[in-house]
């Protein structure tokens, strides 16, 4: 059997274990074990693969401190997100979009993404929206689709805009700044924002009934309540500004805007310490269930390497003589389909060792595309059937059946699905500002 | 000993591993900030920072990880308890079985690079820490993780916390 062949059983043994419900780490880890043994045999397997956990440790003096940033961003998500941060944030965006039919929504989406700058999860800040938005939207009588459906997509935006967890774990697989990553994705999120803002303004016009208009509220109102959000201002400035003003690297960025929102939150008196053990556990849990996928991928990485599977790829698509175009339009077929059924940051892991050397071989940016997969896992995070942000504000309103959730969707799917097309046909919406802020 | 007492012991355990990586994240998150603020502000920066947030790193995910096995809250694709919900507790076990497996594989032929860093000797290159500080808590962690995933396939998940999903 040639190591070509090898490394596609293992790809298909991999899927068929995942299919069986095995955890993807223990898949990925199985599958590559058996499949480098197949080519190499188990002594040199047991050589090469076994130490791997070593490699986010110190022991590997470099690769384990790139590491670090990761619990670090998540660790001040979860500080904000118990600081009650949200909760001005949504007052302030209410505040500015009010006199509008459909404000709330607006500001929904608004206040998603400025919490978005300072939290890298799209399942936190759906968490934490579904809990501030929602009863609202209740109260003043909007549909609960639109409600929603509102909520779970504009939590997806928590992964777009920086700092985004996804690009973090995509710089790290692919070797790629951060740097550059957030610059790249700064540009499609804040499109996305206005794209969902866009699809409320339609819905305003064409389904008026779905949504109340809310009473304007004077000037003085409207700046007090944006003054109320300088804490975010604070620590997005830390956390993404610093970076490009060459204060911090990402990891001292993400150190010192945690540490900030730790002082932040207790001295607002909003944050506990059992705010902040809470905030620790829950990074710490993420982190460990994390980074075992990430050991997982990394033993996946290496066979898919000993099998040089993405260069004989990338010879049969040079070989069809396929346009770039097609190979897109395949690709996002593949996320599509993966998206059915794996989370995002395993489809990520999974693919990105396979896909990005093949889509840099057709003249795409290695930077622009971690900007498309992401936005294509914003997509399939609020695609039935595994579509997380929306199962988020369900386990948080288990009265709102699923399938409305799902319908509430469809509208801003289509913003999504615009945002991909102009990534594809204009990707200097993501690789101008990384040569910009160079 | 009865099952229901070995998961509450293995559930101390594993809290008090959680609480362990949570200092350690904390100390992380601290020693990174203290060295930007007094390189910034007295151009005092501590020594060998990095080092001492790859070593907390090490702490706050090796020592987690037994508790990923422990609740269950390992990402898995779970279409099939849909499909087929008689088959859901049988596939657990097998999940919990190959887990095992795995997490052997790693336990035991990661000795080998442990004990030769113990024999060398290598330290870190600016604070000169001896090595085996670093790689030992991988190797804790995945013996926990065994030993944790053993007595889940034995007796069943030891609680059912949710966890956040990171994406």
């Amino acid at each position: 059997m040639s190591v070509a062949t090898i490394g596609l059983v293992s790809v298909v043994g991999l899927l068929a274990l995942m299919m069986l419900r095995v955890p993807i780490a223990t898949a990925l880890t199985i599958s590559s074990v058996l499949g480098y043994a197949a080519a190499q045999g188990w002594p040199v397997t047991f050589r090469t693969l076994a130490s791997i956990p070593y490699e986010l440790t110190g022991a590997n003096p470099g690769v384990a401190y790139s590491f670090t940033v990761v619990p670090l961003f998540i660790f001040m998500g979860a500080v904000a997100s118990r600081a009650q941060m949200s909760s001005e944030l949504f007052a302030a965006a209410n505040a500015l979009f009010s006199g509008v039919r459909g404000a709330l929504a607006a500001a929904t989406i608004g206040s998603c993404a400025a919490f978005s700058a300072i939290c890298g999860s799209s399942i936190a800040t759906a968490a934490t929206f579904s809990r501030v938005a929602i009863p609202e939207m209740r109260r003043y009588g909007y549909d609960m689709e639109l409600a929603t459906g509102s909520v779970a997509s504009a939590g997806t935006l928590g992964i777009l805009i920086p700092p985004s967890l996804i690009l973090v774990i995509y710089s790290l697989v692919a070797e790629e700044s951060i740097k550059s990553l957030f610059a790249a994705a700064m540009i499609p999120g804040l499109l996305l924002a206005v794209g969902y803002i866009l699809v409320i303004a339609v819905l305003a016009r064409v389904r008026p009934h779905l949504m109340p208009a809310s009473p304007s509220q004077p000037v003085a109102a409207r700046l007090r309540a944006l003054a109320g959000t300088w804490k975010l201002a604070l620590l997005f400035l830390l956390a993404v500004v610093g970076i490009y003003l060459g204060w911090f690297s990402p990891t001292e960025a993400a150190a010192v805007a945690s540490f900030a929102a730790v002082v932040i939150g207790f001295a607002s008196r909003q944050l506990t310490l059992r705010g902040l053990w809470e905030a620790g556990l829950e990074t710490v849990q993420t982190t460990a269930m994390l980074f075992i996928i990430v050991i997982g991928a990394f033993i996946f990485s290496r066979l898919i390497v000993l099998t040089q599977f993405p260069a004989v790829l990338a010879e049969w698509v040079g070989g069809a003589g396929l346009s770039p175009w097609v190979v897109i339009a395949a690709i996002v077929a593949l996320y599509l389909l993966l998206g059915t059924f794996l989370e995002e940051v395993s489809t990520l892991l999974i693919t990105v060792p396979v896909l990005l050397p093949l889509v840099t071989s057709i003249g795409f940016d290695a930077i622009w595309f971690g900007v498309f997969v992401t936005v294509m896992s914003t997509v399939g995070l609020i695609s039935p059937p595994v579509g997380l942000t929306v199962f988020v504000v369900q386990s948080q309103n288990p009265q709102i059946p699923l399938e409305k959730i799902f319908r509430g969707v469809i509208p801003f799917l289509i913003a999504d699905v615009i945002l991909l097309i102009a990534l594809v046909a204009f990707p200097a919406l993501a690789t101008w500002l990384p040569k910009v802020l160079a | 000993m009865t099952a229901s007492r070995v998961r509450a012991v293995v559930a101390r355990c594993v809290l008090w591993l959680d609480a362990l990586a949570v200092v350690a994240l904390i100390a992380m998150m601290g020693v990174t900030t203290a060295d930007v603020a007094l390189r910034r502000l007295v151009n005092r920066p501590i020594s060998g920072v990095t080092e001492l947030a790859e070593l907390a790193l090490g702490f706050a995910f090796f020592m987690a990880a037994p508790g990923v096995f422990a609740r269950g809250a390992n990402i898995t694709v779970d279409m099939i308890d849909q499909w087929k919900p008689q088959w859901s507790k049988g596939l657990k076990r097998l999940a919990a079985l190959l887990s095992a497996v795995m997490l052997a594989f790693f336990a035991w032929h990661m000795v080998g690079p442990l004990v030769d860093i113990v024999e060398f000797g290598d330290t870190s290159a600016d604070l000169q820490i001896p090595k085996v500080w670093f790689m030992a808590p991988a190797w804790v962690g995945m013996v926990l993780a065994l030993v944790v995933s053993v007595v889940v396939l034995l007796a069943g998940e030891i609680e059912s916390a949710p966890v956040e999903e990171a994406s």
